[in-house]
């Protein structure tokens, strides 16, 4: 291979091109990005950066190789022609490659009817959408309205009542992050940001958008008019595949992959992050996209690694999922799928406000949720990993093993009571322990012989 | 294809950014003999990790949730 071409500058891209040199690629590495900037740390978006804690600059993210690459930023990919193997650019240029990699994740869903163009309306995908709501956010001190029931709305929910501005989440949902969760711990997060002061309008659709000079009007169906001088769109993501369009490639819900992060149907071309459908042989045959930063970071690394060994010898990649969010000064992390489980289990900790909650299916487990709880999901998550394997590649997939705990006697799979909220660490409690001196590296756990 | 061998004979420096990490602990899950994280709460890590835990090291530092480590790779 003498050039390989990424499409798209996020995460994926990155830690694609990192893979490539490191395991000794030295052709030419071109990333074409729709963005201006180099990669950046997302997740930081609708937190650090709207509380002014973190800016613009100090979320590039870096790279650990030496990438000697050719960036092509503010450059929209156009059109694939995977028989020419061409990447289509703007200008009609053509960019040949030798092997590509798709990585252009996902764009922000749109609300239709939603006064878009209104400055005061933001959404929240990107460095500058991020930059914009910031100023928004400071040019007054006005009541703030977050649309959507997902990771980032909650997330800058919580984010604006940590800045003490009065804030109102619309969502069409009767719960908060349910298609992660489910309903029940929706409803737990539901109490949690009401008890945390976030006004909630669930199960509410807006039908108007009425722009005042002063504030916006937003009409809900509920009949409630809802003033705000900002309004933050967070209403899901689609795959952003317009340039793939007339490709021959299968790009419905995102780019159709094999198991290994092969693109369905083109030679050399392998895909990673959001914008890829893949079968993830750990949870069965069907293809499923995933939009978690982690799988963006290990999948980017997978599918360099697939490209190179080629086809016939590259390994399925078969991650464990994680995840983390942090809300009201909670961290909160996931691993594997827990929305798959049919009941739950307490792990660990007496309450549910600490501690890791299994979610099991068939009398496995499937997934976890912790609750400032890193170390119990350090080892369940472990424990998780070992139970719920792989299929072995053309296996049928198998369930898993049972799981010791749960061989006679059988410890009830009955929904365990909602914990309190009360039993929930205040916003405090994290900053608490973050102002505890901490020695850094202690002296004696240096390895022997390292200088 | 010839393998570069860039890093060969290269000390590696660890550091956290205090200010930026939360404990999630998916340091230590890549790299369990680099960071540890305390039943005090506490991260405590190793600031010089030996030529074999470097690749853990960046892997740990390219999947922090809060990029809170810094990694200097130094010569000799």
């Amino acid at each position: 291979m003498e050039r390989i071409v990424i499409v798209g500058a996020g995460l994926a891209g990155l830690r694609a091109a990192e893979r490539f040199r490191e395991l000794g690629f030295e052709g030419q590495l071109v990333i074409v990005g729709a963005e201006r900037g180099r990669p950046y740390h997302r997740p930081a978006l609708s937190k650090q950066l709207l509380t002014g804690e973190l800016r613009g600059n100090d979320l590039t993210l870096r790279s650990y190789v030496e990438l000697d690459a050719q960036w092509r930023p503010a450059t929209m990919a156009r059109r694939l022609d995977v028989r020419r193997r061409v990447v289509e650019l703007p200008g009609e240029e053509e960019l040949r490659y030798d092997g590509l990699v798709i990585a252009t994740g996902v764009e922000p869903r749109h609300l239709p009817g939603a006064a878009r163009h209104d400055p005061r309306v933001h959404m929240l995908r990107t460095l500058r959408d991020g930059i914009a709501v910031r100023r928004t956010l400071t040019e007054g001190s006005g009541p703030v309205a977050v649309i959507g029931g997902g990771f980032t709305s909650c997330e800058v929910a919580s984010t604006l009542r940590t800045l003490g501005r009065d804030v109102t989440l619309v969502s069409r949902g009767d719960v908060l992050l349910k298609r992660v969760f489910g309903e029940r711990m929706g409803a737990w997060f539901r109490e949690l940001h009401r008890s945390r002061g976030v006004s909630l309008v669930l199960g509410t659709e807006i039908m108007n958008w009425i722009p005042h000079r002063s504030a916006l009007g937003l009409h809900l169906s509920t009949g409630q008019l809802l003033m705000a001088s900002c309004v933050v769109l967070s209403v899901g993501s689609v795959p952003a595949v317009g340039w793939l369009r007339g490709s021959g490639l299968t790009i419905e819900d995102g780019v159709l992959c094999e198991p290994t992060c092969h693109v369905v149907g083109a030679p050399d071309v392998v895909a990673a992050g959001d914008v890829a459908r893949w079968p993830n042989l750990r949870y069965g045959p069907s293809p499923q996209r995933m939009e978690h930063w982690l799988n963006a970071a290990e999948m980017g690394r997978a599918a360099a690694e697939s490209l190179l060994a080629g086809r016939d010898f590259a390994q399925p990649f078969t991650p464990l999922p994680r995840f983390w969010s942090e809300q009201h000064g909670l961290r909160l992390q996931a691993a594997g799928a827990p929305v798959l489980g049919e009941s739950t289990i307490q792990l660990s900790g007496k309450e549910f406000g600490r501690g890791v909650t299994g979610y099991l299916r068939r009398g496995n487990l499937i997934g976890l949720v912790g609750l400032d709880s890193p170390r119990g999901m350090l080892r369940w998550t472990a424990e998780l990993g070992r139970q719920c394997q792989p299929a072995r590649r053309r296996d049928s997939v198998t369930a898993g093993q049972p799981t010791p705990y749960l061989t006679s006697p059988r410890p009830a799979c009955e929904l365990e009571p909602l914990p309190s909220l009360e039993s929930a660490p205040g916003p405090l409690s994290i900053r608490t322990r973050r102002s505890q001196p901490r020695p850094a590296a202690a002296p004696e756990c240096r390895a022997p012989g390292v200088q | 294809m010839r393998l570069r061998n860039r890093r060969a004979n290269r000390g590696l420096q660890v550091s956290v950014n205090n200010r930026r990490c939360h404990r999630y602990g998916i340091c230590q899950a890549e790299a369990e003999e680099i960071f540890w994280l305390g039943s005090d709460g506490r991260l405590r890590y190793d600031t010089r990790p030996p030529p074999e835990l470097h690749d853990q090291a960046r892997m740990a530092a390219r999947l922090c949730p809060m990029q809170a480590i810094v990694i200097e790779e130094r010569i000799g």
